[in-house]
């Protein structure tokens, strides 16, 4: 109990919730206690009940308010700019709904069953069949909506051990097992769901019956009362009318839960920028964790952060002398992520390449994006960036002198481009994708430095 | 009388097995919607 306590806490007002939890059972104990003591008191006090039922709604809103707030700020966490403060919103708010959610659904069942022996105890005294009808048919709605509880809590139970599975699972397998245990809880909710509604269905008619047969053997009541007509209009309208209601809020959240999801994302291959017009192309190479360089027409970006042309050669010589250090053992592949404006004219392109080759990425991988955009029925406009990729060596003068007479044409290192021929970025972009998606390596010499 | 009232007991409690249905349907839903929200993030991009 202590650990989901702990789990809830890390929840948007998860603190409320469990305050709330405990004084909807405390309140169930509380009336069961005054009854006990008034057990000799003539008539039954329903007001009590009624502030039972009362405590366990303001459990629910509690808890749908806290719960709805850890999902907006998973949603919201997607935008954080600090990667850890990310990783927190997004833990803090998968442990807080899945823990929240199975505590509601577990002090609601049990505060149900307190709150019908409450009301069992209220109405037993009255002498008249419509309290016991009325109390059988509470009971039955309570018995059928306690599916509904389980059903909720053996789906959320599901969901806790696979994450908690997931600790030490290769980053990359993540996201399938993830896939797999939300299908797989999907399906069982579902059907949980159905024998909650069969329940349900089979409880109201039960009800009907019990409603229908009641009054033949009970004794008329001393004198015709208005209310015996109005009240259950009154019901039936209010009944009714609230019906619609939840059914009308339903709607959306129910084509969300039923429209599919496209293929996840194998998380490598999704970035989180938009901005950066790339070429229109596919590369053949898989995304890789590096350095992230955007290039725009005017301006440079490194890890999202601006930078200019010398401090951008600073700072990866920084991030290269950082992962040596955490590397001790591991090779450096000299890889980094470029992003770069289309239309870049190619000599700003070349200065570019000769400032990360010379701080030591000297396989840079030419990166091009693609919007991905959906419509959902809640969550609205869904947006994902695709990236593909294509390796490419930069050789300068002094790789090319050192390399020799192999490099001329098609060499050992591949085909080997020169930027002369090539007016933007574009050009030089399709080449390379082109030429990579046939199979072969490919350089560019870029020549001697540009002159600072 | 007693026919008519009785009509009225059984809308009642009709009315309220469909306020149950209805109440224990948007629950469900929208207990779902944390489906919906790990698949959203597994999706992942931007909102």
């Amino acid at each position: 109990v202590s650990e989901i306590a702990g789990e809830v806490l890390r929840a948007p007002h998860g603190g409320l919730l469990l305050v709330a939890c405990l004084a909807a059972i405390l309140v169930q104990v509380g009336v069961l206690a005054v009854q006990g003591l008034r057990r000799s008191a003539d008539t039954a006090a329903l007001s009590l009940n009624v502030a039972g039922a009362l405590s366990i709604l303001v459990m629910l809103v509690v808890g749908g308010w806290s719960t709805s707030a850890a999902r907006a700020l998973m949603t919201a966490g997607f935008h954080d700019e600090s990667a850890s403060q990310k990783a927190t919103d997004l833990s803090d708010s998968i442990s807080g709904q899945l823990n929240a959610l199975p505590l509601m659904a577990t002090v609601a069942m049990l505060a149900l069953i307190l709150w019908l022996i409450g009301v069992n105890r209220a109405l037993e005294r009255r002498p008249s069949g419509g309290a016991r009808r009325a109390f059988a048919a509470l009971a039955l709605f309570g018995g059928a909506a306690l599916a509904a509880g389980v059903g909720v809590v053996r789906w959320s139970a599901r969901l806790i051990a696979t994450f908690a599975g997931l600790a030490g699972v290769d980053p990359s397998e993540k996201g399938p097992i993830l896939g797999r245990a939300l299908d797989e809880g999907h399906a069982t909710f579902r059907s949980d769901a159905r024998v909650a509604y069969v329940a349900l269905g089979l409880a109201t008619l039960v009800a009907i019956v019990l409603a229908a047969r009641g009054g033949s053997g009970t004794p008329a009541p001393a004198a015709p009362r208005r209310s015996s007509t109005v009240a259950p209009l009154l019901v039936t309208g209010g009944a009714l009318g609230l019906a619609a209601v939840l059914f009308v809020l339903t709607g959306p959240m129910r084509r969300e839960n039923a429209l599919p999801w496209p293929t996840p994302s194998s998380g490598d291959d999704v970035l989180l920028v938009l901005d950066v017009l790339t070429p229109e192309v596919r590369g053949p190479d898989p995304l890789e964790r590096a350095p992230v360089v955007e290039v725009f027409n005017d301006k440079t970006l490194l890890d999202g952060a601006p930078c200019d042309l010398e401090s951008l050669g600073d700072k990866l010589r920084t991030l290269r002398s950082y992962y040596r250090m955490l590397h001790p053992t591991g090779r450096f592949n000299g890889s980094a992520v470029l992003l770069v404006d289309y239309s870049l004219p190619i000599d700003r392109f070349v200065a570019l390449a000769h400032t990360i080759h010379d701080a030591g990425y000297d396989r840079p991988l030419l990166t091009f994006t693609k919007v991905e955009t959906l419509w959902r029925p809640v969550f609205g406009k869904v947006r994902r960036v695709v990236a593909t990729g294509a390796r490419l060596k930069l050789l300068d003068h002094a790789d090319i002198e050192a390399a020799g007479a192999d490099l001329a044409g098609q060499g050992t290192l591949g085909t080997l481009l020169v930027p002369d021929d090539l007016d933007i970025y574009d050009d030089l972009a399709k080449k390379v994708v082109a030429l990579r998606n046939a199979g072969g390596a490919v350089a560019l010499n870029l020549g001697k430095p540009p002159a600072r | 009388m007693a026919g008519w009232n009785r009509g009225l007991r059984v809308l009642a409690v009709a009315s309220l097995g469909v306020l149950a249905l209805a109440a224990t349907h948007f629950y469900l839903e929208w207990a779902l919607l944390t489906d919906a929200t790990l698949r959203r993030f597994l999706f992942g991009g931007l909102g």
